[in-house]
């Protein structure tokens, strides 16, 4: 029998990918950037002919305005008809008008070559990669506009740019952070690692994961030329709050579309792994058996499903009162301006959890792995998660103290706000915990999962004393707010980030990234980051305000050490670089486990085979047991065991 | 099976650890979603209606209630003959499902024709105060929906009519069927606080 298939299927084992495109003419119709080429300027046609038709139906004049045709042609029309030309919407249409469906050879799935990362490709492994790279590469550009605001802010007085400028450089810097880099790179890992943990082939939607990935370049892209439009980029702050942001040049809408496409990225995303969550984990892999990271991105895929429909909300909001004319935040007509606050933070707020709790369950892996122990109260921290994400949708006015709110909304606010210190409270004296009397080795990702808890303690200090109304009052928008947000944000996420790729990387490249070159990294930048983010503490309480390009010159001092410390900050990123791109191509090839952890990631080779498992595994156990005689967590392949654990 | 798997570089069957159907669930997350959405709509209502307390409607402009309402008895119709459509293809009478489905189709139809009537004849219009402007962002967001739901419900005929869908495999029926039913609950509350109360 077996012989029977193998004959039969040899075509597609001859082959490994794709088959060569066709030539000639053909070629452009083959899904690609060469079929994008055409069918996006497409698709602005037909964008524009929509306007245009419209406006001579309807009888207004101009018949051809240009921000609406910028904001349907480009911002709307244009990206679809990308997506189309690249291919990822392919399968949906010949299943939709019900033609034959390319039978599922799997071709289109792994990566054989660079050219493969490409293309749309189902594989979450390739999509977590392609992830990977984009949002790093959108790191980098935030980056740079953080270096030319410390630029301008090194000194008093005006030196570089116009104040409309400066604001888009701030303003640019956090939408794409945020946006483009702390929240997709989460998805990214997970996308990686999830479907691996769970002992499952690949997501539950591949075809999905693929669109949810290509929307993320087109919001990307949108921000950054929003600085190439008359009037510049979108200058009201990542958040543009209204009715500022509707009284803006052009550049707004690109910051509105941006954030429709990369929400429906992120809701796509999200939807994607709770149901891989809910329905794909191997046999034996309870709730309760779950790795922390598991569960992590099982509550911020159930907050980001639930929240970020608001931020849609809030944009569309300024978008038809820009264009629309349409009375949302304008009082005159009858609106409510703080409306916006609070549709906004409704999502903003749940979305400081988005970007967190992914690198709680990023810190768990690491912290357990590196200190040979079990996790601390395992259950105790998923249901502190839980906690989290209920608690996380009380607090959003605490962002809008001083903002005219009804005053009785303060105090509720403020006591939820604290109240969310507890669960906090719980995983950072579990990871102390962990860490106690473990044998600790300080490889890289360990390094980044402690720096982390020690830098996220003081920034979730500040934030309690930010939670606290009158505090809260007196810093308002000062640089103790940029303080704070850095700390939880760039000590916070961005540490747990590069915990989660040092920690993976062997399983992601095949390759070991050089551990010296990973230590001066992290050094250089934990030294750089506290010289950076710690003195806004000291000029923020004495009153400097935020998101003002020149200030008073009795903070002159303190703000050329922070604008010098903040390039060697960024400098410190080109060490990271340097380590990836030489270590991916000339590292050591990884072992399958080196650092003995029991989770299933682990336990295949390194990269991953192209379906993970020849044979789902059965899982039998805690995935933390280190130092537990005897303990397993999953079983591959029949008798295989999995790596053993040396006991200390 | 495991040779098998090898022989034809398949991934191995993912082991199924829900009794729901991953497809379904899908939808139904992509519908708490979708309610989120309009709840942010619902809260620019909320802020403008009860927290300024502007009139409802304002003194010149007057809501069709009479005629939305026929439009609501059209759109609550269209629900029974969809689920009439999807059990047809569960007992496997597939000139049931052909007919449900078109009817559905032609009834979403004549509600959203009728919607665009209503728009083009009510007297005010999006710029026309807050109250113009919650108005038409509140059906016009449910109308968009409406234009989806009968996207899908095109595709289900057309493949309904191409002998696609069997008693054993109609799940392409239900999950759209979970969303228009769920387009249709969502007009029930959208017609309730708009026109009303």
């Amino acid at each position: 029998m077996t012989s029977v298939v193998a004959a039969e299927h040899q075509p597609y084992a001859a082959h490994e990918g794709l088959p060569p495109p066709p030539g000639g003419w053909r070629r452009l119709l083959y899904p690609g950037f060469l079929r994008a080429a055409w069918m996006a300027p497409l698709f602005f046609g037909i964008g524009c002919g929509i306007v245009v038709l419209c406006r001579w139906w309807g009888g207004w004049h101009p018949i051809w305005f240009g921000e609406i045709i910028v904001l349907v042609g480009a911002l709307i029309a244009a990206p679809i008809g990308f997506l189309a030309g690249v291919g990822v919407f392919d399968y949906w249409v010949r299943y939709a008008i019900g033609a034959p469906t390319v039978p599922e050879d799997h071709t289109g799935h792994g990566a054989y070559s660079w050219r493969d990362y490409f293309r749309v490709n189902t594989d979450h492994k390739v999509i977590g990669m392609q992830y990977l790279v984009t949002t790093v590469v959108f790191f980098l550009i935030a980056g740079l506009l953080a270096m030319l605001v410390r630029a301008e802010l090194a000194k008093p007085g005006m030196q570089f740019f116009d104040n409309q400028t400066y604001n888009g450089l701030f303003s640019v810097h956090a939408s794409l952070m945020i946006f483009l880099f702390v929240i997709p790179a989460f998805a990214g890992l997970a996308n990686f690692v999830v479907p691996l943990m769970l002992g499952a082939p690949d997501m539950a939607f591949p075809r999905l994961n693929a669109l949810s990935y290509w929307l993320l370049p087109i919001a990307g892209i949108m921000m950054v030329s929003s600085f190439l439009v008359p009037g510049g980029a979108f200058a009201s702050g990542w958040t543009g709050y209204a009715p500022l942001s509707v009284h803006q040049p052009m550049g707004t809408i690109f910051f509105n579309m941006g954030v429709q496409w990369a929400g429906a990225s992120s809701i796509m995303t999200a939807l994607n792994f709770l149901v891989t969550i809910i329905t794909m984990r191997a046999p034996g892999m309870t709730f309760w058996r779950m790795p922390l990271l598991v569960w992590a991105n099982f509550t911020t895929s159930l907050l980001v499903v639930i929240a970020t429909p608001f931020i849609a909300g809030s944009q569309f909001f300024v978008m038809f009162d820009r264009v629309m004319h349409t009375h949302f935040f304008d009082i005159a007509g009858g609106g409510y301006p703080l409306g916006y606050q609070h549709i906004f933070w409704f999502y903003s707020h749940p979305a400081v959890y988005i970007m967190m709790l992914p690198g709680f369950g990023i810190a768990s892996e690491v912290i357990s792995t590196f200190s040979r122990k079990p996790i601390f109260g395992y259950r105790l921290m998923a249901l502190s998660l839980m906690a989290i994400l209920v608690l996380g949708f009380s607090v959003w006015a605490h962002h809008m103290f001083v903002s005219g709110m009804a005053p009785w909304l303060r105090v509720p606010m403020m006591v939820t706000t604290l109240l969310i210190a507890i669960p906090t409270g719980i995983k950072v004296f579990s990871w102390l915990a962990t860490m106690w009397e473990g044998k600790i080795h300080f490889n890289t990702p360990m390094l980044w999962a402690a720096g982390f808890v020690s830098m996220f303690v003081i920034g979730g200090l500040s934030g309690i004393y930010l939670g606290a109304v009158p505090i809260d009052i007196h810093v308002s928008d000062t640089y103790f707010v940029v303080a704070h947000i850095h700390y939880v944000l760039f000590g916070g996420s961005l540490f747990t980030i590069f915990a989660g790729i040092y920690y993976w990387f062997p399983k992601m490249t095949g390759r070991m990234y050089n551990e010296t070159l990973g230590k001066l990294h992290f050094w250089l930048t934990f030294v750089g980051f506290n010289a950076t983010f710690f003195p806004m503490h000291l000029i923020g309480t004495q009153g400097m305000p935020r998101r003002v390009s020149d200030y008073d010159p009795m903070f002159a001092h303190w703000n050329m050490f922070i604008s010098v410390a903040s390039f060697f900050l960024g400098a410190s990123t080109i060490v990271f670089l340097y380590n990836m791109i030489t270590s991916m191509r000339r590292g050591e090839p990884a072992p399958g486990n080196p650092w003995r952890s029991l989770t299933l990631e682990w336990q295949v080779t390194s990269p991953p085979p192209r379906f993970n498992f020849d044979e789902i595994p059965q899982v039998v156990g805690s995935p933390y047991e280190y130092g537990v005689p005897g303990a397993r967590h999953a079983v591959l392949n029949g008798d295989r065991t999995a790596e053993e654990v040396p006991v200390h | 099976m495991s040779a098998h798997a090898e022989a034809h570089h398949g991934p191995p069957i993912a082991h199924q650890s829900s009794r729901v159907n991953a497809s379904v669930l899908g939808m139904l997350l992509f519908i708490a979603s979708e309610i989120m959405l309009f709840g942010a709509f619902f809260t620019a209502y909320f802020f403008v209606r009860v927290v300024n307390g502007i009139p409802w409607p304002p003194a010149p402009f007057e809501l069709p209630v009479f005629v939305a309402g026929i439009n609501t008895a059209i759109l609550v119709t269209s629900s029974f003959t969809m689920h009439w459509a999807l059990q047809s293809i569960k007992r496997g009478n597939r000139a049931g499902l052909q007919g449900g489905l078109l009817l559905t189709f032609l009834m979403g139809l004549v509600f959203l024709l009728t919607q665009a009537r209503e728009y083009s004849r009510v007297g005010f219009a999006p710029h026309d105060g807050a109250f113009g402007t919650i108005f038409y962002c509140l059906t016009g967001l449910h109308g968009a929906h409406v234009f989806v739901g009968l996207s899908i419900l095109l595709f289900m005929t057309i493949r309904a009519f191409r002998g696609h869908f069997s008693p054993e495999n109609h799940h392409g029926v239900e999950i759209g069927g979970i969303y228009w039913h769920f387009v249709d609950v969502m007009w029930i509350v959208v017609y309730s606080t708009v026109y009303l109360i």
